[in-house]
């Protein structure tokens, strides 16, 4: 499992393209977790950038959003249902 | 027939300082008769400069009689705007001694890139958090990173964005917010076209506060705007989304678009209650 770690404020689809850059392109039987325990705030953009590059663009078997302020939380199921892969997010 | 001079500056009465003298062919704005500027309209006047400028008019400012507006505008550090655009100021511009008003002031800043977008979505936070409603905070961070993402992504703004927001009332009831930010740019019209073909600035408008709405031809996209309308509308505020000649005005109960003087670009501003629902 890859373990990324959101800062604790994250507004532009930069920042989630920087976040995920280091993840390799096929992700197809791996499960990515995004840390949020010191994240605070994030926008709709940030967090649709997050679930495309993982979800979407490298295929990933499931995405865990773990510690989320609770609108994040939302954001990302909103993100995931826009994008038809709301079966593949988890909210840990 | 007398020209009505404002005397309070807002979203509604920014055309009626701007003017283009055409016999001199210099832009022109008269703020001699204004006792109070909001950080929507210095965002406004800060985008006019940059595009008188962009199109090589030269820009005159004409500064308020009131020496607390005069303060307040220098300030806000329009100064900075004034020398990056060459403008000719007619007045005197006081420094100021810059107490820290960390706490109500995002002073006007230009941003170029998705990282300034993002430290001033930061700027929002940090700066507000605590003084504020917490789910106000929120909304403000989103909607400055939203915007501003729209400004870098979308506008094709030559000298990027401008940003300015201020707390007003502080510890009253009617305590609010305004925060703007504006681009010169193609415009809401203009960056819709491709996709969604010729409309009004006014349809364009309309349409681009509608969901999934975007140039981008992706599911995800469409958010940005939308969502900061329908986030600062159910926390009773108003957001005023400005593209080139027309203005859209939207609160909770209403929602109205109305002509405006061309200006290049877009400027959207938003006021949220500080504490709403007290």
């Amino acid at each position: 499992m890859s373990t990324l770690i959101a800062p604790k404020l994250v507004s532009s689809r930069d920042q989630a393209r920087e976040l995920t850059a280091g993840l390799t392109d096929d992700l197809s039987d791996a499960v990515v977790m995004v840390d949020c325990s010191a994240l605070q705030a994030s926008t709709p953009s940030f967090v649709d950038e997050l679930v495309k590059a993982v979800l979407v663009e490298r295929g990933a078997e499931r995405l865990i959003i773990k510690g989320a302020p609770e609108r994040t939380v939302e954001l990302a199921r909103r993100a995931a249902q826009n994008r038809g892969v709301a079966a593949r997010l988890e909210i840990g | 027939m007398p020209t009505f001079r404002p005397t309070t500056l807002h979203a509604t009465h920014l055309d009626d300082v701007l003017s283009l003298d055409v016999h001199r062919g210099v832009a022109v704005i008269d703020l001699v008769q204004v006792s109070f500027v909001d950080a929507y309209a210095l965002t406004g006047l800060a985008c006019f400069i940059a595009s008188a400028a962009g199109n090589g008019i030269p820009v005159q400012l004409l500064l308020p009689n009131d020496a607390d507006v005069r303060s307040w505008l220098s300030r806000m550090h329009l100064r900075d705007v004034l020398d990056a655009f060459d403008v000719r100021v007619e007045g005197v511009l006081p420094r100021v001694a810059e107490r820290d008003r960390t706490d109500t002031l995002i002073e006007l800043e230009r941003f170029n890139d998705s990282h300034g977008s993002d430290r001033l979505a930061s700027f929002i936070w940090e700066r507000l958090k605590g003084g504020v409603d917490g789910e106000v905070v929120n909304q403000l961070f989103e909607a400055t990173g939203e915007l501003g993402q729209n400004v870098v992504e979308h506008a094709g703004s030559p000298v990027g964005g401008f940003i300015a927001a201020q707390r007003y009332k502080a510890g009253a009831p009617e305590e609010r917010i305004v925060v703007a930010v504006g681009d010169v740019g193609v415009g809401i019209r203009e960056s819709l076209r491709v996709r969604y073909g010729d409309m009004t600035d006014a349809e364009s408008i309309r349409r681009a506060i509608q969901w999934h709405v975007s140039r981008v031809p992706d599911e995800g996209r469409g958010q940005g705007l939308p969502g900061v309308v329908d986030g600062v509308r159910g926390l009773g505020g108003t957001v005023w989304i400005r593209s080139g000649a027309a203005c859209r005005t939207v609160t909770r109960g209403q929602a109205r678009t109305s002509e405006v003087s061309r200006l290049q670009g877009t400027i959207v501003g938003a006021r949220l209650p500080c504490r709403p629902g007290r």
